[in-house]
Parts: structure tokens; sequence; C-alpha cells
């Protein structure tokens, strides 16, 4: 079974991407934050990462870069309101698979989720 | 510049910051949940009322499918009239009177009774239908036995006959001989007399005999009539129980062909529902992003408000003279750079290039690849 990783401060945003993968035989796990997300990254292995950008403590994309230095492979996808072009290219330049803009239907989350997970 | 100039350019920075804070309020507000929910609300109501109509016609079918007056009263499910599908729907916990017709419950809602009318009817069928063969096989032997009779008697009658003819001839030889003799023949006309009187009396039993056949040949046709009759009766006994077997095959069929009816009809309504519950969960989830959003633009809207409430503070010292002009000025051009940087949601973004007489062009923003066929925003790099 392939295991995900939903990022968001937000528990509806959490629980949406558990409704939307599970269905698809993923199994879930959440943080609120990038800091916890980070430890939990250092004790699992996970098939795909999504995250939020503006969280409090560490933001999506200063977990990125952490992330990054540990895992060059996993591919993570960023799921926020942002969308301003700079904020993206910053994401790119530290590693970011792919740019999702809130609000998303679950369906097309999940298939945008098993194309980029082979 | 001139301090004139200067103040109005501090008022106009101020007033944009003004417009766009009360534009930003304005989209925090949950009117597009509203309007979700309202129209989920209507079909919710809708959905209710069907779940509502549903159990109707489980209980409307419960009844109507073990009852057995119902059959009689000639309804297809389907085609109950309304007004009786309500009398049945407000009745259904009494028991004693029966919702089809508004009268005494003569079923009771039963199969039980089903049962009983038709055990009841199978014990009549078989009580009738053993006295008949008993009755048959009574007569078949009285009839055996009357032909036996009469053909015991028929054979006796001809042989009587037969004695009787040659008596006759006997005593007529005689006759002749004492005629011939005279007084010499009287012995002759004493036996001829004699024997002719035992032909006559032969004669009158053969009759009697013959009489009596056709007295035992009237009551054997009679007992054929009768025979005859209970035979008819057998197999009007038989086409009863023939008629019985078919009318409960009728009732079984119907009840089979309703219940199959009404599991289609079933099946078709969930399907229907269960195409509506997955539209309600979409809607749901559609308006639990919405209020996430909303929270979202609620939560900038309140950082646009603290610039702006220190925008009016900068003002206001500049009017008391607190501070000066070229400070109030970039204090402020500081507080309206912070401004532009707090909107993060598309619809917030064209709210601030707005009144800065600016467009956002979203076609150039696109940094990776975008997948198309989708509603949702979505790049991949």
């Amino acid at each position: 079974m392939k295991k995900a990783l939903a990022i968001d401060d937000s528990a509806t945003m959490r629980n949406l991407v558990k409704m939307a993968l599970e269905p698809e035989g993923f199994t879930v796990d959440t943080a609120e934050n990038g800091k916890s997300a980070l430890e939990l990254v250092k004790r699992n292995t996970y098939d795909i990462i999504i995250s939020d950008i503006n969280m409090p403590e560490m933001n999506g994309l200063e977990f990125l870069k952490e992330f990054r230095a540990l895992n060059r492979t996993t591919p993570v996808l960023m799921l926020t309101t942002e969308t301003e072009a700079s904020k993206k290219e910053e994401a790119k330049r530290l590693g970011a698979t792919g740019w999702i803009v809130k609000p998303f239907k679950p369906e097309e989350l999940a298939k945008v989720v098993k194309r980029v997970v082979r | 510049m001139r301090r004139e100039d200067e103040f109005l350019k501090i008022n106009e920075v101020i007033l944009k910051t003004v417009r766009a804070t009360s534009e930003l309020i304005e989209i925090t507000g949950f009117g597009e949940i509203d309007r979700i929910f309202g129209s989920i609300l209507g079909e919710l109501n809708d959905f209710f009322k069907k779940i509502e109509n549903h159990f109707m016609d489980f209980v409307i079918f419960e009844r109507y499918i073990t009852c057995a007056y119902t059959r009689e009263q000639g309804y297809s499910l389907n085609e109950i009239p309304s007004e009786v599908r309500n009398r049945v729907w407000e009745m259904r916990e009494n028991t004693d009177i029966c919702a089809f017709t508004g009268e005494e419950c003569k079923c009771k809602k039963s199969i039980d009774y089903l049962k009983q009318r038709f055990s009841e009817k199978v014990k009549q069928l078989v009580s009738s239908g053993e006295f008949l063969k008993e009755s048959s096989s009574i007569l078949k032997n009285g009839i055996e036995m009357i032909g036996e009779d009469v053909s015991r008697l028929t054979d006796s009658a001809k042989k009587i006959m037969e004695i009787a003819e040659i008596i006759e001839i006997v005593a007529l030889n005689a006759y002749i001989e004492a005629a011939r003799l005279g007084e010499e023949g009287r012995g002759f006309k004493v036996i001829a007399d004699e024997v002719r009187r035992a032909s006559v009396r032969t004669n009158e039993l053969a009759s009697e005999i013959i009489e009596s056949i056709q007295d035992l040949n009237g009551k054997f046709l009679v007992q054929i009539e009768k025979q005859t009759k209970f035979d008819n009766d057998i197999r009007e006994l038989e086409k009863d129980q023939s008629k019985f077997r078919e009318d409960l095959n009728e009732d079984l069929l119907w009840m089979a062909q309703n219940f199959v009816d009404f599991l289609e009809y079933v099946r078709n309504a969930v399907s229907d529902e269960m195409e509506f519950l997955k539209r309600v969960r979409e809607t749901i989830l559609s308006v639990l992003q919405e209020i996430d959003l909303t929270n979202q633009r609620s939560a900038n809207a309140g950082k646009a408000l603290k610039i702006l409430s220190e925008m009016i503070e900068v003002f206001e010292d500049l009017l008391r003279d607190r501070i000066s002009l070229e400070s109030a000025a970039s204090r402020v051009d500081f507080l309206y750079g912070e401004f532009t940087k707090i909107p993060k949601l598309i619809e917030e973004r064209h709210v601030i290039a707005k009144v800065q007489n600016k467009e956002i062009d979203t076609s150039k923003e696109v940094v990776g690849k975008k997948v198309e066929d989708l509603e949702t925003d979505v790049e991949l790099f």
C-alpha cells in the first residue's frame, strides 16, 4: 500500500486530502506544519508529500528546502491558495514536483497524485 | 513638493487602502457558502421527502403483499389510488381495520390468513372428493350386483319360456290324441289339461320374471344415470381442484411479480438516491473548502485592517504635528507596501491590482506545465 503525507494547518484540508487519497489505496499521515512534518519524514518513507505553503512555525517552502536535503526523489506537491509566479518559481527551484491551487476537486487531486506516483 | 501635495498624496494612499480593505472585507463574506448551502438544503429537503415516500412504499408493500383481500381488490402495486395509499399509511399501526377497504380487516395482515384459507379449501375439497369416491364405489358395486341379478333372471326366464313351449307342445299333442281316441282318450285329456295349466302357470311365471327383469332394468338405468351424475360430480370436483391449483399459482405469481416489480422500483429509487448522496458529498466537500478559504480571507482582511489602522494613526500624528510630513509619507509608503503583500488568493490579488489601476494576466504566471482537462488549477514542474 502506498503512503502519503498531507501537511496543512487546516484540519479541513488535511481531512480532504485523506478523503481524496484513501479510496485510491493510499495510507495518509498528516502534519499541521513543516516542523511536525520533518519529524515524520525522518521516521517514515512516503510515496508522495502534499504540502500547504502558509503555515505557522515552519512554512511549506522552508519544509521543502529541509526535506530536499534529506530526500531528492519523493515527489512533493504544493497545495496552496497562492498564485503568484514568484512563489511558484521559488518552489520549483527548491525541488517541488507541482503546484495545485485551492480550492481543488478531491477526485482531480487523486488523479494528479496517481500521475506523479509511478 | 508642496506641503498640500504631500498631504494629498498620503491621503490618496490611505484612501486606496480603505477602498481595497473594504472590498477585501466584502469578499470574506459567507455569501458563497449561503448560496451553496441554500441549494443543498433545498435538495436535501427533496431527498428526505423521497426517503419518506420510499418508507411509505415499504409499508404499503408489506401490507399489500401480505393481504389476501388486496388481490381481490384488483389493484396492482403501481395502481393503488393515492387516497388508498394515504389511508394505508395513516392506518399502518391498525390491524383491526383494513386500510385498503376501510372496513373490518378480514385478513389481519396475514400470510397466515391466506394459509388458513387455502388449508380450509383443501380440506373441503379432499373431504368432498373422498365422499364422492366412496359413494361412487358403492354405486358401482350396486350396479354390478343388479347387472348380475338381471343376467341370472334373464337366463331363468328364457329357460322357463323354453319349458313352457315344450309343455304347450306336449299338451297340444295330448289334446289331438284324446280327440282321436274318443272316450278312450279321456285320460289323455286330463293329462293335457294339467299340462296346459302347468304351461299357463309357467307362462305367467315367465311373464312375472320378465316384468321383474324390466323393473330391474329400469332400476339399472336409474343407477346408470346416478353413476353418470356422480362421474360428472367427480369431474367437476377435479375441475374445482384444478382451478384451485391454478388460482393458488396465480396468487403466488401475483405476489412474486409484485415483489420483483417492487425490488426493481427500490433498486431504481436507491440508485437515484446514491447519485444524489454523491452530489451532496461533493457539495459538502466544496463547502468545507469554501469555509477554509473564507477563514483565510478573514485573516487577510484582519491584517489589512490592522495596517489601515496604523496608517490612520500616522495621519493623526501628522495632523497633530507629532511627526514630520516626510516621515509620515515614508511610513505610509512602507505600510502600503506591506498591505500589497497581504493578499494571497487570486480574487484578493485582483482587488489590489484594481486599486493600483493594474491587471493580473494569470496566463503569464504559469511556471510549469498546466495539466489540461481539470477544473482545479494544477501545474507540474
